[in-house]
């Protein structure tokens, strides 16, 4: 009786799409939630690299400090500036946020996995676009529009300034990340993230056939989520705090979010592309060895900030235009010499 | 160049004036070490001039200008200028007096562009107007203010000022200053005051495309209450106006209302970075008046707690310059070897920063038991840690780009600026004034100073660096070889008895009342006191008429001078760069503003 | 039946922003709608079967082209834009074209085969990119290249444009 009812094509169905569901649901609620750990150990890391604690007091060993965080940021008075424009100003964090987390549609974070009762195999991705990697590229470029409309909203100097800077900044960045994706696609000969990841199993990872084009995107990734030292546009001792100056409580919040969201999917878009996805030795399920380079990525990403000073703004430019794209475009040449 | 050197060295430019400007020249003095001569108004343009062109004379840097006010004397004020000689330290003091019916004077910004601020800060306190001056308006007083704080007629009380809450409970009071412009004659307080009225006076043009962005006073990176008014035409900078005066707490009037050893607290509070430095300066002054002799002990180990002064100081410049272009782990661990410096301060005197411990005579006590063994951990620890710090920093490819090149000032222009310290050696002129004209026994030690050759951020850091690897040079030599002895002068109507003698001795009970309670009389004069601070070169002018009080309390902040250099060095740079340069004359609000 | 419902959304959302492109006095307001706009047609593109090139319409048109289209407006001076007519000549004319270009869509629609059509048909061919690739690099060749070389004077003419005089 209950396989006649599973076998049914509405049913059947049905059942895809309250799969698709959930996993929707689980993804962003995930990703939702990781930035607060996130921030924990980033400060956590920051105080040990810096000789000091961190966070200590708040529950042991600082582990509720970004409760008291949220709560404190959720109290916070709502204060819209003056002259402000208040559609766009409430609307720039979404705008904002919203790119981050669809970019997770096409991650795999593995391979199938078997639910026990309904016997079904359960992909670990929403989507397999035949343009996975194409997707990712054209989201990730939407988070422009978050910082600029977060920028001009506020009717700041400084904020427009931070926004304005920190958008061309991102747009210049772009096409050396996508150019060093190039290569990696070259090697792999198709742009689905999952055909990308598969075709890494068994340790031939992508960093060793592509190690310029894992050098430039890391660069080129560090300078796009802004984090040091590419962080001039929110650098505070310069101008305050850019594009999120004027905002405060909830809304600050969602900037904060977009930024920590934005460091993991690029950490995970590293692992994808050039780390083997979930590819790693049999005795832990392949979501456990992608979780764990990403978070060896994400580590990494952190130490970087507490160690070195950030670039001026023109320098950035200069190596984003004339050292990066260069070096990309010759990366593309030498893979295609090489595959053909 | 021993002391007597440099006033055979002054005394023939004197007579050199006398021979060029035979009517000018009223009254020579040579008291208290110093050279001074006092000249007519109307000569003092040619008097100056002849003083700095002629070359075998060349007094080429103004270390200060200020004036006195000599409230029961007729002339009533009296102008002040010192002239240092770079070649040789020698120091000539040039007094004009001038009536207060006719405050009138002759800039002398075209001969040393130094002298901008300080004429207005004279223009300010005083009253004294100054002809031909590019800019003559006030400058730690706000805009608009009515009265000349330093006039000895100008009350030193306060003003109530006129908040929502209290203005209408304030009583109706004729007050001897008020705020032009301001109803009730109270300083009242309205955001839209706080705008540069005279935008076109200041050159800044407006045009289109440039945008005025005001940095500070609240600022995380201006070190302080600094206003920088910038002018940017897109990223680049075409005018940078500094705006001072937002931490003046007219140090320098309070001190004239409290005895000499009431005013020593004072000083610390000035440069609040290199406390030592500033008792020391002080110190020095009042004991050149005193004629005191202050013992071989006293004098190394004001050397000692001097150096260590650096070291807390430059760990804290090179920590928070890192920490504004981004390196944030550096402030850390400077301040970790702070502390180490914090707790010999602590040790020694109860107090982490503001230790007075340098007082008139010497030493306010001995060193505490176990002190001497804190200190040697020093110059075994710092070594390896300056060097972890120049591995973070000074092959770092960003930290590079973010600082050669960048603010370059040359010597020369530096010099006529009015700088001095890191800032003046950076740009490759040897002036050290340990070395120029050495004080409290520095010449017994060896050590060098570092100098640079380009004169960008990056010479200034490397010389902080290697200043802080001088000092524990020093800091050593002073441990192996500290002398015996008392650490106070020998004379009881000055310096403190020693507190085992205030329950055998009525006399020591009977002269520690006296100075504790009154003071003590100084003799009358004035001198000129300089140290070499970390910032610069640090003066204390201080007048005396006979009695307890200083009648005149001058400090001569080195980062007063130092900012005048903000906008030859930052023409033409990118917004991001004010903070290195700024980070990298390491300024202290509190001897600017005082 | 789903594919109709979803495309109803998106063909609705895309004429509303595109309405409120022209009606909206902010220009920053305009090019967000006109985002709004352009996202739809890539959702479009997607009911389409050419996921390509609906991900190339988010990477250049809302990635690139509109991000300019706000930098230029936000160095504009928005009160000023925003209180200026568009079109100098009066409502009459632009009613007057409005009405014509109706008639013309009507005529155009009603003649066409395109007016029975309800859900897209399934072609032979399925928009991968391996299809796209081929035929662009085999068949059209000529025309990508001739593309590319247009893109490449354009690059070169914004540069010589851009730059500052040399004094």
């Amino acid at each position: 009786m209950f396989e006649l009812f599973i076998s049914n094509p509405l049913v059947l169905m049905m059942i895809e799409v309250l799969v698709i569901c959930i996993k929707v649901v689980v993804v962003t609620l995930v990703v939702f939630s990781l930035p607060l750990p996130l921030t924990y150990i980033e400060r956590k890391v920051a105080g040990h690299i810096q000789v000091r604690l961190g966070p200590y007091r708040v529950g042991p060993h600082g582990i509720l400090q970004p409760l008291a965080d949220m709560i404190k940021l959720i109290f916070k008075e709502d204060i819209i500036p003056y002259k402000a424009d208040p559609w766009l100003f409430k609307i720039a964090p979404i705008i904002a946020m919203v790119p981050a987390f669809a970019v997770f549609a096409t991650i795999p974070f593995g391979e199938k996995v078997t639910i026990p009762f309904i016997d079904k195999e359960v992909t670990l991705y929403i989507s397999d676009m035949d343009t996975g990697i194409l997707y990712v590229l054209a989201i990730a470029g939407l988070s422009v529009y978050g910082i600029i409309l977060g920028g001009w909203a506020s009717n700041s100097k400084y904020a427009l300034l931070g926004g304005l800077r920190s958008s061309a900044q991102m747009i210049s960045y772009e096409l050396a990340l996508s150019f060093a994706c190039i290569g990696v696609v070259m090697v792999v000969n198709s742009l689905s993230l999952v055909d990308i990841v598969r075709a890494q199993s068994g340790w031939h990872w992508n960093i060793l056939y592509q190690p310029l084009g894992f050098v430039i995107f890391a660069i080129a990734g560090l300078a796009e989520i802004n984090r040091i030292p590419f962080d001039l546009p929110e650098d505070e001792g310069t101008l305050g705090a850019g594009y999120h100056a004027e905002y405060s409580s909830m809304r600050f919040a969602f900037f904060m979010l977009t930024e920590y969201v934005a460091m993991v999917s690029m950490s995970v878009l590293m692992v994808i592309l050039f780390f083997g996805g979930w590819d790693g030795p049999g005795f832990l399920p392949g979501i456990v060895w992608f979780l764990i380079k990403v978070a060896f990525i994400i580590y990494v990403i952190i130490w970087t900030r507490f160690t070195y000073p950030r670039y001026r703004y023109d320098q950035l430019m200069t190596i984003g235009w004339k050292i990066l794209l260069p070096l990309s475009l010759l990366n593309i040449l030498i893979t295609g010499l090489v595959v053909i | 160049m021993n002391q007597i050197f440099r006033m055979k060295r002054s005394e023939s430019a004197i007579q050199r004036i006398r021979e060029v400007f035979p009517e000018a020249v009223h009254n020579i003095s040579t008291l208290n070490g110093d050279v001074s001569i006092t000249v007519g108004k109307d000569k003092l343009l040619g008097v100056v001039k002849l003083l700095k062109k002629e070359s075998d004379i060349s007094f080429d840097y103004l270390s200060d200008l200020t004036a006195v006010d000599y409230l029961r004397k007729e002339p009533r004020f009296e102008v002040v200028y010192h002239l240092t000689s770079t070649k040789d330290g020698a120091i000539i003091r040039v007094k004009v007096p001038l009536t207060l019916s006719e405050p009138v004077l002759p800039s002398i910004t075209a001969l040393y562009p130094s002298s901008d601020w300080y004429e207005r800060e004279v223009y300010d306190m005083f009253g004294i107007v100054f002809n031909d001056h590019p800019d003559l308006r006030r400058i730690l007083m706000p805009e608009g203010w009515r009265g000349h704080p330093l006039r000895k007629d100008y009350p030193p009380d306060g003003e109530e000022v006129a908040f929502t809450y209290n203005k209408d409970s304030m009583e109706e009071q004729p007050l001897p200053f008020i705020l032009e412009g301001k109803r009730d004659g109270y300083l009242e307080f309205t955001p839209d005051g706080f705008t540069l009225s005279n935008l076109e006076r200041l050159g800044l043009s407006g045009a289109r495309g440039r945008i005025i962005l005001n940095m500070g006073p609240q600022h995380p990176s201006t070190h302080g209450l600094l206003r920088l008014v910038i002018e940017l035409d897109g990223e680049r900078i075409s005018k940078i106006i500094p705006e001072i005066g937002y931490l003046h707490t007219g140090i320098e009037k309070s001190g004239e209302y409290l005895t000499y050893p009431q005013a020593l607290t004072l000083t610390d509070r000035a440069d609040y970075l290199a406390n030592l430095f500033n008792n020391l300066a002080y110190c020095m002054a009042v004991e050149r008046l005193l004629g005191l002799e202050i013992p071989l002990r006293a004098q190394y180990i004001r050397v000692l707690l001097c150096e260590l002064n650096r070291l807390a100081s430059h760990l804290l410049a090179i920590g928070v310059m890192a920490h504004e272009l981004g390196a944030t782990s550096v402030l850390l661990y400077c301040f970790r070897e702070r502390e180490i410096i914090m707790d010999i301060f602590e040790m020694l005197s109860g107090v982490r920063m503001m230790t007075s411990y340098i007082t008139i005579g010497g030493l306010r006590d001995e060193l505490p038991e176990g002190l001497l063994d804190k200190i040697k951990e020093v110059p075994k620890i710092f070594p390896e840690k300056i060097d972890e710090y120049e591995k973070m920093l000074t092959k770092n490819p960003i930290w590079l780009k973010r600082t050669k090149g960048i603010g370059y000032i040359s010597g020369k222009q530096a010099l006529s600026l009015g700088a001095s310290g890191p800032l003046l050696r950076g740009s490759g002129i040897n002036r050290d004034l340990r070395k120029a004209s050495p004080y409290s026994s520095y010449d017994h030690f060896d050590f060098e100073v570092p100098l640079g050759e380009n004169g960008d951020v990056f010479d200034r850091y490397m010389i902080r660096i290697e200043e802080m690897r001088q000092s524990l040079r020093i800091i050593r030599q002073v441990i192996d070889k500290l002398p015996d002895g008392p650490v106070k002068a020998d004379n009881r109507k000055v310096v403190l008895p020693p507190r085992e003698e205030l329950g055998k001795s009525m006399e020591s009970l009977i002269h520690h009342f006296l100075i504790a309670s009154g003071g003590f009389p100084v003799p009358g004069g004035e001198t000129y006191a300089t140290v070499e601070s970390p910032r610069g070169e640090l003066g204390y002018y201080i007048v005396s008429d006979g009695s307890e009080k200083p009648y005149r309390f001058r400090i001569r902040g080195p980062s007063f001078a130092n900012l005048m250099s903000i906008p030859a060095m930052a023409r033409e740079c990118y917004i991001a760069d004010v903070i290195a340069i700024i980070g990298s004359i390491d300024p202290v609000l509190g001897d600017v503003d005082r | 039946m789903t594919e109709q419902i979803f495309f109803f959304i998106f063909a609705a959302l895309a004429v509303g922003s595109a309405i409120a492109v022209v009606s909206l006095r902010n220009p920053v307001h305009s090019v967000i709608s006109l985002m709004v706009c352009f996202l739809q047609m890539a959702a479009l593109f997607v009911l389409l079967r050419s996921p390509f090139i609906a991900v190339v319409q988010v990477f250049v048109y809302v990635g690139a082209v509109l991000v300019l289209f706000l930098f230029v407006i936000m160095m504009l001076d928005i009160h000023k834009a925003s209180m200026e007519r568009f079109v100098s000549g009066g409502q009459l004319g632009v009613i007057g074209l409005l009405v014509v270009l109706v008639i013309e869509m009507v005529l155009i629609v009603s003649k066409s085969k395109l007016a029975g059509i309800s859900v897209a048909s399934v072609t032979h061919l399925d928009g991968s990119v391996r299809e796209i690739g081929e035929a662009l690099f085999t068949k059209y060749i000529l025309p990508f290249e001739v593309v590319s070389f247009i893109l490449l004077v354009a690059l070169l003419g914004a540069i010589v444009m851009g730059r500052k005089e040399v004094k």
